[in-house]
């Protein structure tokens, strides 16, 4: 598995290292270079960043063993702990990921302790009365555009026909049983593992307001574990740069608060 | 397949070398020459499996990634056109040196066709150039760009519904990157030179159609010398569209049919 690790700048903070994840099938540089200068930026704050291929993505070779997809996403993202813990002394480790890599991310985290942040852009999230009606409304005011995400759907073979309303499987994840979902969530913040979820207007379909991840887990106790970012003006890959420096602005700041502490600097 | 930086130590070159299968060694070499921007990311895949067909049919293959793409050195608006091309000659020489092959084929698609064939213009030996679907007019391909993301930005605004609190939108940006004057001027001045007997010896035009354009490029260029071939599969990549903006380049037939190419040039 080829990946790239950006060293930390002058002021390294020691034994944490931020992993981020390939976004669906796009090798490790990431949407428009995303993860390259994000990658970057972190580094400049201390942070040591690897961005990697997961098996069977860009120049990585497809795993031998027989683990199930999603198994085979949580193993490399263990044994990159496991070379980073070996190679550069890390102990504790923010995971992050768009979409798939979201959602890998997070269930990397669930299932190693050593995760202790996790950001997530556009990974799970639960309809409420609210996402729906604004859906149907959204879809309503822009027929052209619904037309062709339609028509688009209709063209993908790899959709399977029996998708439910609300899952993502667009994105290339299955939304999991809720309970499930909030089985995890406790695990995290049981222990301490702090979160950042992000959703962009290109989540439309299935995030569509500033609080609907909380608002679909209604009594679920996350412990103030969670900050919770909304930006419809912007598409699931932040294709226009305004938009993209927000996104890695946010990451950066929640990072240096949360675990860092210096100031930020200029990219 | 190896992994390496090479080049210039502030602005390092990623490239991957894959070597030829130890039975089969032509003791001859490719370089493979990535299109540029958004184009990039479509086809990493395709040219990873590519390299690995020709590697198989015994030669030494390298791709790599100009500075400020992929994971060189860089910003992507910090380069031009002609830093561009000086990465190719870089490329070539340390394909040369790393594998002791005795030939070089280059083979470019979109814009690193353009690219490729003005390296061979400023004094690279090839002995075949591949203009895989060239970009003929660097002012066109901008134009087409600009065409693209207007639409785009359009349909990411439309969606808008809230919380739109974005960083500035730079003006200077296409499809998801960043072109500055410099760098439209070098584009502008971008198309694919003539080139002499004594610089190639054969040059292979593949395009889903052998348009008028084309067509005057292949005599320009000696139809004694230049061949086309069809790439039917090309019509469907959508260059020019913006929904398929981020869709991947399927590999299909293309690997095998640009390996024919360079092997049957070859005897």
């Amino acid at each position: 598995m080829p990946g790239i690790l950006s060293l930390p700048g002058p002021q390294p903070v020691p034994g944490i290292a931020v992993i981020i994840a390939n976004a669906g099938m796009l090798h490790r540089v990431g949407p428009y270079r995303l993860h390259v200068t994000l990658a970057r930026r972190l580094a400049q704050l201390g942070f040591l960043t690897l961005r990697f291929d997961l098996s069977g993505i860009g120049d990585a070779d497809t795993r031998t063993d027989a683990l199930a997809e999603h198994d085979r996403a949580v193993a490399d993202l263990r044994e990159s702990m496991d070379f980073l813990a070996a190679k550069h002394s890390v102990e504790r480790f923010i995971l992050a990921g768009m979409c798939t890599g979201a959602v890998n991310a997070h269930r990397a985290a669930v299932e190693d302790d050593r995760a202790v942040g996790v950001v997530c852009l556009d990974g799970y999230a639960y309809p409420t009365p609210t996402s729906r009606r604004r859906r149907y409304s959204l879809a309503l005011s822009h027929p052209r555009k619904t037309l062709r995400v339609a028509t688009q759907r209709m063209r993908d073979a790899a959709q399977p026909a029996d998708r439910a309303e609300d899952s993502e499987s667009a994105f290339g994840w299955e939304l999991p049983p809720k309970e499930t979902f909030v089985r995890e969530l406790d695990i995290l913040t049981g222990r301490d593992c702090r979160m950042l979820y992000v959703f962009s207007g290109g989540a439309w379909s299935y995030y569509n307001y500033r609080d609907q991840f909380v608002d679909g887990l209604p009594g679920v106790e996350l412990r103030g574990c969670l900050d919770l970012e909304y930006y419809g003006g912007a598409d699931h890959v932040y294709t226009l740069t305004g938009s993209r420096d927000c996104l890695q602005d946010r990451i950066c700041e929640w990072v240096n608060a949360k675990f860092g502490g210096g100031s930020i600097p200029t990219p | 397949m190896q992994t390496f930086y090479f080049g210039d130590t502030d602005k390092p070159l990623l490239g991957v070398y894959h070597p030829p299968a130890a039975a089969e060694d032509r003791r001859a070499a490719v370089l493979l020459c990535y299109p540029l921007g958004h184009e990039y990311v479509r086809c990493h895949r395709t040219f990873r499996r590519f390299a690995d067909t020709l590697a198989r049919a015994g030669y030494h293959v390298l791709r790599f990634d100009y500075r400020g793409t992929g994971d060189s050195g860089g910003a992507f608006a910090d380069s031009d056109a002609g830093q561009w091309q000086e990465d190719i000659h870089t490329a070539a020489d340390e394909l040369l040196a790393m594998s002791a092959a005795t030939e070089i084929n280059l083979v470019g698609l979109r814009l690193g066709a353009s690219l490729a064939a003005h390296a061979v213009a400023d004094g690279l030996d090839v002995a075949h150039l591949v203009l895989w679907d060239p970009v003929l007019s660097g002012a066109d391909f901008l134009e087409g760009l600009a065409d693209m993301h207007a639409a785009r930005a359009r349909s990411i605004l439309t969606r808008a519904t809230e919380d739109c609190h974005m960083s500035e939108e730079c003006p200077d940006q296409l499809c998801g990157f960043v072109y500055p004057s410099n760098m439209r001027e070098s584009l502008c001045a971008l198309s694919v030179p003539g080139l002499s007997p004594a610089a190639v010896k054969r040059v292979s035009i593949v395009a889903p159609d052998l348009c008028p354009e084309l067509a005057g490029l292949r005599d320009r260029l000696g139809a004694d010398r230049t061949a086309f071939h069809p790439w039917k599969e090309g019509a469907a990549c959508g260059w020019d569209r913006w929904e398929d903006m981020n869709e991947l380049l399927l590999p299909g037939v293309i690997p095998a049919t640009i390996t024919n190419i360079l092997v049957r040039g070859a005897t």
